[in-house]
């Protein structure tokens, strides 16, 4: 086996714990800045759908304020907007570089576009059924959670998904600027160093990570539109 | 128990105004059930969604089971609209149950679920919450679809399930707006029916939205008929359509009798010009169904009536009959006929002089 990857794959091989602290270094910013962005990104959708034009707290302020944000980061190419933010970046956290450096532009990165996947999942919501939540006594607090988001689940995992793999490309990219992953591997041990290797070996290992998100969205994303999975029966 | 008073909603869309409620005023009473017909954009859904502020009128007052939901108040020389507090409009709309024509349930809940939904996140306990979906779900009838999703149900099965959740809470009131536009004659026989039963057992006050004449003739009491935002004549089913005073309530009647295939016979000259006859409409009330009155026209009179159109109808359990005949004979003879008629409680309308072939 150990003959084979070595004849196969051989600086793979030879750079094995470069390789293997850069695939954990991806997962880390990927877990951290995921968890970041989708709290973050799931409050402003919410905010955008309630305080929209006809929405359950309208309020054209707010609405306006976060909708031309998201607008102007959506716009600005992601390798740009981190060097772009690289002085907020420093006196945030202290550095630019490494996984430390890479969590606030892959936030702001993100957000915007999960913020936008939201509203639009929460907009498929009928009136009909927000209506009829109101004439039963349903407080705003309870329309969001017990008809917006319930409502929703199936579709919210869906572009929870899609946000997903788009970050993991979104670090390989942030990589390329010095944050380390397997993006950073892939250009400066590979690409630099002329070892096509481990450039194929980097794709192949982003675009595992790719299908095992895919494939865990998609198997939630069905359970969950009939609640299989926490389903209690009445006897 | 409903009280609505100088009702007043008008829309500002950008290239004009839309005056959807003007001027309402309406009263209900306790346990009654009251229909309100109109045609498409009548202004019909804008009113029921007043009553319980789902939709926030301009002007008027509101007061449903003495509850002041909205009233007018004079600030600073100026009248200006007053509402009962969010939280205090949660806690009314809890006595007020509303069904819709798409049935509204939450697609991810199964029917248990949704039922139990209004009271979830109450002051009641899991054990009583239980215990009452149950009982509601017995009452309409839904016994073995307990744990299904609303897709897997038919209209009128959906239109159940909305029904026991509206009134979950008990409410003494229950809005329907066109709940049973979206379902076949059978499923609406059955909801009518159902809505009735819940009426009688529970003492429910019922306001159904509709813009079928059948629905309002199978089980209202009252009726009210919207045109334009206003109210054009409202009063007793019985009383409203056997003598309707306004186009609208005419063409609704008009609707669902037999009577006006007339129309058909005359277009297709069916029925023709006759010096000697007059085409009559005898519409005759609760008194004087029984009576033989056409046989002693006919004999006292000397005209010949032939019949050529009959319709009776029960009405809040009382007849409504109609007839359209031929009179034939002398001219004088017939104009007696029908002052005898008009004497004797029976309205004549003479729909043109004529002659059947
Ligand atoms: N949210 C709204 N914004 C603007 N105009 C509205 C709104 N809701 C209703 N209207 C207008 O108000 C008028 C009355 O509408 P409404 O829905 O009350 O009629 P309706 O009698 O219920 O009709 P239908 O039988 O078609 O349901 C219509 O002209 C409609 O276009
Ligand atoms: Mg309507």
């Amino acid at each position: 086996m150990v003959e084979w990857i070595k004849k196969v794959i051989p600086n793979v091989y030879i750079y094995r714990k470069d390789f293997i602290t850069n695939t954990l270094a991806t997962l880390e910013m990927f877990i951290i800045s995921g968890i970041i962005a989708f709290i973050i990104g799931l409050f402003v959708g919410i905010l955008l759908t309630i305080t929209k034009k006809g929405g359950i707290k309208q309020n054209r302020i707010i609405f306006h304020f976060l909708d031309i944000i998201i607008n102007i980061l959506r716009s600005i190419p992601f390798i740009i907007l981190i060097i772009f933010l690289i002085p907020i970046t420093r006196k945030l956290v202290g550095t630019a570089i490494g996984i430390t450096g890479a969590i606030f532009p892959l936030v702001v990165g993100t957000v915007p576009f999960f913020a936008r996947q939201v509203e639009t999942t929460l907009a498929n919501v009928s009136d009909g059924k927000l209506e009829a939540a109101r004439s039963m006594g349903c407080s705003t607090i309870g329309l969001i959670f017990r008809v917006y988001l319930k409502e929703a689940v199936p579709e919210l995992i869906r572009v929870t998904t899609i946000t997903a793999i788009s970050l993991i490309g979104l670090i390989a990219m942030a990589g390329a600027v010095g944050a380390g992953g397997l993006g950073d591997f892939a250009m400066s041990n590979g690409y630099a160093m002329h070892h096509t290797d481990i450039v194929n070996v980097c794709v192949i290992v982003l675009l595992i990570i790719v299908c095992i998100i895919q494939a865990i969205g998609s198997l939630l994303s069905k359970k969950t539109v009939n609640r299989e999975l926490f389903r209690k029966k009445v006897l | 128990m409903i009280k609505i008073s100088n009702l007043n909603k008008t829309y500002h869309l950008k290239d004009k105004d839309v005056k959807a409620i003007q001027d309402v005023n309406l009263s209900i009473k306790e346990g009654e059930i009251f229909g309100i017909i109109g045609y498409s954009g009548a202004g019909k859904s804008s009113l029921i969604r007043c009553i319980n502020l789902l939709e926030k009128p301009d002007y008027g007052e509101i007061i449903v089971d003495d509850v002041k939901l909205c009233q007018m108040t004079n600030i600073k020389g100026q009248d200006k609209l007053v509402t009962l507090s969010e939280k205090e409009l949660r806690k009314t709309r809890k006595n007020i149950g509303m069904i819709f024509q798409h049935f509204n349930l939450l697609e991810r809940l199964t029917v248990f679920e949704n039922i139990a939904f209004p009271l979830r996140h109450t002051k009641m306990r899991k054990n009583d919450i239980n215990k009452r979906v149950h009982e509601l779900i017995d009452l309409v009838g839904l016994n073995d679809k307990i744990n299904v999703y609303p897709k897997q149900l038919s209209g009128g099965q959906k239109q159940r399930v909305a029904i026991a959740r509206a009134i979950a809470s008990h409410p003494k009131v229950l809005l329907s707006d066109e709940a049973t536009s979206a379902l076949d004659p059978d499923a609406t026989e059955s909801i009518l029916n159902l809505l009735k039963d819940l009426n009688k057992k529970l003492g429910l006050t019922i306001v159904m939205i509709t813009h079928e004449m059948s629905v309002i003739k199978s089980i209202c009491a009252k009726v009210a008929v919207m045109e334009e935002g206003k109210i054009v004549e409202s009063g007793d089913v019985y009383s409203i359509f056997s003598n309707p005073q306004s186009d609208v309530t005419k063409k609704f009647v008009a609707s669902t009798s037999v009577l006006h295939h007339v129309d058909d016979l005359l277009y297709h000259s069916i029925i023709q010009e006759d010096k000697n006859g007059k085409l009559v409409k005898l519409i005759y009330q609760k008194t004087t169904v029984k009576d033989a009155i056409i046989s002693e026209v006919s004999r006292k009179y000397n005209v010949n009536v032939s019949i050529i159109l009959a319709t009776i109808e029960i009405l809040e359990d009382a007849p409504l009959g109609g007839i359209i005949a031929l009179l034939q004979g002398n001219i004088r003879n017939i104009n007696q006929a029908i002052l005898f008629f008009q004497n004797n409680d029976v309205k004549v309308e003479v729909i043109n002089h004529g002659r059947v072939d």
